[in-house]
C-alpha cells in the first residue's frame, strides 16, 4: 500500500524549502535549527517520498516561498490554508525524524519496549484500585427477557 | 483474485458463502467450518504484510496521513470503495482486506454493559435488543479466549465473570497519573482491557508498547483478525478468495438466497453459489450490498420489507481533551488505546441533560508530530517557529489525552443509500451517507468535555486543550440492518437471520439496535459466534433453494 513518490526539487523549490524551514523550525536554546541539521536534505527527501498529496502541497508552497521578497508568518496567512497546512506537515515530519532533534527534546522515538519486561507494578495498581473496589459495582442490573 | 488455503469448494459442495473477511466474517467462518460446514469467504481486499505497516518507520505520520489513512476516501487503495460523505457530519473509517478494519483498530476491547441491551425498558428511548448481556456473556468469554485478550478481571462496571485470560498491559505513568485524578474525584476507572497479548502466544509476540496500534501492530500482538483468527479458520478448512468484490446477493424465484455475484481484480464477473449466505461487510458495506441486491421480487433491497436497511446509522462521536503536566510521563509508550478507562458516566442520569452515557479512555501522545497535530486548531503562527519549539519542548513526554466516546442514539434519517451517480472502480454504485449528529449527542459531548478538563486538573495538568477530531472519527459503523423480534421494525432476528429471506444472514455491526458507548468489536464477534453456533445447530431446519 505504500507507494514511493518520485520527486526532485527544482532550484526554486529548494530555496523555498530552506526559507520555510527557517521560518517554521528556526531552532531554540534546546532544539537545533532545521537547516543546520547535517541530514536536512536527506530527511526532506524521505518526507517528500511518503505522501503524494502532501508532497504536491509542499512543492507548491516552497515555490511560492522562493518568489517573495520576505517570507513571514503573515505572508503565509494569505495563501490557501489547507495547502500551507500540508506543506507544514511535510516539514514538521522531516524535522522530527532527526535523531539530533529527538535527543534534544528527550524523545526516544516509537520503539519496542516489551510489555512483559515492564508489566508495571501490580502492587501499585492494586493500591490505586482500592477505592474503586471499595465503592463496588457500578452497573445497572437488567430484567431478563420475558 | 487469489485463493488461500488448501480448501477449494465448488458450487455443488459449498455449504455457506460469507461476504467480508473482517472480524465478524472470519469468526463465523471458523465456527461453521469447525462444525463441519464447507465455507467460502469472499473478500474484496488482500492480505496485508506486517512488514509493510508504517508503524516502525520514521515517516509513519506522513504515511498515515495518506496511503495508510483509515479513511478510504483518502487512502484510495485498489481494495477500497469510495464513500460519499458530503452530507455526513462524520467521515467513515474502515480497512478493506483480510482482517478487515481490525488491521487498523486500537484493540480496545470493552464489552457492552447490561443496560445497553435494554434502553427502552430503562430509559424509554430507542429499542431493546432481542438478546441480553447474559445471552452474550459466554460468547464474550469464548472470543476472549480465541484471540487472547489481556486485562484485569473483576471490573466494577460489569456483572461478575468478566475475567480476561491474559494479564493486563502496563498502565504506564500516564495511567498512574490519570488514575490518581480519578480517585481524587471518586470516579470509577479500570486498567485497560485489550485485544492485545501481554504474553506471546503461538507465533504472535507480546505487546512491545510501540503505541502505533492504529497503523498496524509490528509484533502481531494486537488481535487483528488476519493474525488472530484467520490461521485457525484456514486450518479448519475455510476457503478464502481475496480480490473478490461482491456486487449482488442473488435470489431464486422462491425468494431464497442462492449465492453472490462478484467481480475479480481483472474486472471479470463470477458467481459463487451456496445454500446459505452471510453478509459481514460492516455497517456501510452491508446495507450497500443489500440495496445493490434489489430485484423485481425485492424492489427496495434484499431483506428490506421493514424499510430499515440502511437506516439508523450510528457512529461514536468522541470528545477529547489534551492535558500537559510538569512531570515526565513517558507519554510515547503504548498501548495506544485505553491504558486506563472508565465507565463512571456510562449509565443514564437525566440531570446531565441527555440520555445514556459515555465511555472514557486515556491515550498516549506518541511524539512531537502528534503533539503539534493535537494543537492544530491554534493558528499556524502559534505552533510553528519559536512558538512551535516552545510547545514541543514543554509538552514532549509530559502529556496525554482523555476522550469520551458517547452513545450515539439511533436516528431513522441517518442513512446509507446508494449514490445515484458515483461508482467504484468496478462501476458499482458507492454508498452515500446522510448523517447528522443529534443535538443530544452534541450536549453529551459538551458535558463530557467539561468533566474531562476537570479530571485532567485533578491529576495535576497545567495546560488543557480541546482536540476536535471532527469529522474524522467514524471508526464504529453500526445499526444499518438492525436485529429485533418484530419484522416490521427490524431486518434480522436476534441470531442475525433475515426476516424476509430465511437463508440470508447478517453478522456484523449493522445488527446493532443501539450503539452503547463502548467500542463494538467484542460485541460484534460475540454476536457472530452465538449466531454461527445457532445456525450450525439448526441447519437441519434451514430452508434452502437447493
Ligand atoms: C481506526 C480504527 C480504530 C478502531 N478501534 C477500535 C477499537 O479500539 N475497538 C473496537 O472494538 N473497534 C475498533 N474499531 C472498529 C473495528 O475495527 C470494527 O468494529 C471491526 O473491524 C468490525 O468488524 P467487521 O468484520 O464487522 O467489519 P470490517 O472489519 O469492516 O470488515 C468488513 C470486510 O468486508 C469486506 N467487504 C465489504 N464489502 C464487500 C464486498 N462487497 N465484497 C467483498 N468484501 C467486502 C471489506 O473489505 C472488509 O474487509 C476501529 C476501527 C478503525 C477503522
Amino acid at each position: 500500500m505504500t507507494v514511493t513518490v518520485n520527486v526532485s526539487l527544482t532550484g526554486r523549490a529548494r530555496l523555498g524549502a530552506i526559507r520555510l524551514a527557517d521560518l517554521w523550525f528556526p531552532g531554540s536554546a534546546v532544539s537545533p535549527a532545521m537547516t543546520a541539521l547535517p541530514e536536512y536534505a536527506a530527511l526532506l527527501d524521505v518526507a517528500l517520498a511518503a505522501n503524494a498529496e502532501l508532497t504536491a502541497a509542499f512543492l507548491e508552497i516552497a515555490e511560492r516561498a522562493a518568489d517573495v521578497a520576505e517570507l513571514t508568518a503573515q505572508t503565509l496567512e494569505n495563501w490557501p490554508a489547507d495547502v500551507v497546512e500540508g506543506a507544514y506537515t511535510v516539514a514538521m515530519c522531516a524535522y522530527y525524524m532527526s535523531k539530533a532533534v529527538r535527543t534534544a527534546i528527550g524523545y526516544p522515538g516509537q520503539q519496542r519496549v516489551p510489555a512483559a519486561r515492564d508489566i508495571g507494578n501490580p502492587a501499585l495498581i492494586e493500591e490505586l484500585l482500592a477505592p474503586v473496589l471499595a465503592r463496588g459495582a457500578l452497573y445497572v442490573a437488567t430484567p431478563a427477557l420475558q | 483474485m487469489s485463493r488461500n488455503g488448501a480448501a477449494h469448494y465448488t458450487d455443488a459442495d459449498r455449504d455457506v458463502l460469507i461476504i467480508g473477511a473482517g472480524p465478524s466474517g472470519v469468526t463465523s467462518a471458523r465456527v461453521l467450518a469447525e462444525s463441519g460446514f464447507k465455507v467460502t469467504v469472499l473478500e474484496q481486499g488482500d492480505w496485508t504484510n506486517l512488514a509493510d505497516y508504517p508503524s516502525t518507520r520514521p515517516d509513519r505520520e506522513l504515511l498515515v496521513a495518506g496511503p495508510w489513512n483509515p479513511n478510504p476516501n483518502i487512502r484510495r487503495a485498489p481494495s477500497d470503495y469510495p464513500v460519499n460523505d458530503d452530507e455526513s457530519d462524520v467521515h467513515t473509517f474502515m480497512y478493506n482486506g483480510v482482517g478487515g478494519s481490525s488491521i487498523l483498530f486500537a484493540a480496545e476491547w470493552p464489552r457492552m454493559i447490561p443496560s445497553d441491551f435494554r434502553v427502552k425498558t430503562l430509559d424509554g428511548i430507542a429499542d431493546d435488543w432481542p438478546l441480553t448481556y447474559e445471552d452474550l456473556q459466554p460468547y464474550y468469554e469464548m472470543i476472549d479466549e480465541m484471540i487472547g485478550v489481556s486485562g484485569r478481571g473483576g471490573n466494577t462496571a460489569y456483572p461478575p465473570g468478566e475475567a480476561p485470560p491474559q494479564p493486563p498491559l502496563p498502565i504506564g505513568r500516564i495511567g498512574e497519573v490519570a488514575a490518581r485524578g480519578m480517585n481524587r474525584l471518586g470516579y470509577q476507572w479500570w486498567p485497560g482491557t485489550h485485544a492485545i497479548l501481554s504474553r506471546a502466544m503461538g507465533n504472535r509476540g507480546g505487546c512491545a508498547r510501540w503505541a502505533t496500534c492504529s497503523s498496524g501492530c509490528p509484533e502481531g500482538a494486537k488481535a487483528s483478525f488476519d493474525v488472530a483468527m484467520w490461521p485457525a479458520a484456514i486450518a479448519a478448512g475455510v476457503e478464502l478468495i481475496t480480490g473478490a468484490r461482491a456486487r449482488q446477493v442473488t435470489v431464486s424465484d422462491k425468494g431464497l438466497a442462492t449465492g453472490a455475484t462478484w467481480i475479480d481484480r481483472k474486472g471479470v464477473e463470477r458467481h459463487s453459489a451456496a445454500p446459505i449466505v452471510i453478509v459481514c461487510a460492516n455497517g456501510i458495506g452491508t446495507p450497500r450490498l443489500l440495496q445493490l441486491s434489489s430485484s423485481s421480487r425485492f424492489p427496495d433491497g434484499l431483506g428490506n420489507s421493514s424499510g430499515y436497511v440502511g437506516r439508523n446509522l450510528m457512529m461514536h462521536p468522541v470528545a477529547t481533551v489534551f492535558g500537559a503536566y510538569e512531570d515526565e510521563l513517558e507519554s510515547w509508550l503504548g498501548p495506544f488505546g485505553q491504558p486506563i478507562w472508565s465507565m463512571q458516566f456510562a449509565e443514564t442520569n437525566i440531570d446531565r441533560g441527555f440520555r445514556r452515557g459515555a465511555k472514557w479512555t486515556i491515550a498516549p501522545v506518541p511524539g512531537p508530530v502528534e503533539i503539534l497535530q493535537r494543537l492544530a486548531s491554534l493558528p499556524l503562527a502559534e505552533r510553528s517557529g519559536a512558538a512551535g519549539h516552545r510547545l514541543v519542548e514543554r509538552f514532549q513526554g509530559k502529556c496525554f489525552e482523555w476522550s469520551a466516546s458517547v452513545e450515539d442514539l439511533p436516528v431513522f434519517d441517518n442513512t446509507v443509500t446508494l449514490d445515484p451517480e458515483r461508482t467504484d472502480s468496478d462501476g458499482i454504485p458507492i454508498p452515500k451517507l446522510r448523517y447528522t449528529m443529534s443535538e443530544e449527542s452534541r450536549r453529551a459531548l459538551d458535558w463530557n468535555i467539561d468533566r474531562l478538563v476537570e479530571v485532567h486538573e485533578a491529576s495535576g495538568a497545567t495546560f488543557t486543550h480541546r482536540v476536535d477530531y471532527m469529522p474524522e472519527m467514524g471508526w464504529h459503523l453500526l445499526g444499518t440492518a438492525r436485529c429485533g423480534d418484530d419484522p416490521e421494525t427490524s431486518v434480522v432476528d436476534g441470531y442475525g437471520r433475515s426476516h424476509d429471506v430465511p437463508n440470508l444472514y447478517v453478522f456484523d455491526g449493522s445488527v446493532f439496535v443501539t450503539s452503547s458507548s463502548v467500542n463494538p468489536t467484542s460485541t460484534i464477534t460475540a454476536f457472530a459466534l452465538r449466531a454461527a453456533e445457532h445456525l450450525a445447530e439448526n441447519a437441519a431446519n434451514q430452508r434452502t433453494p437447493l
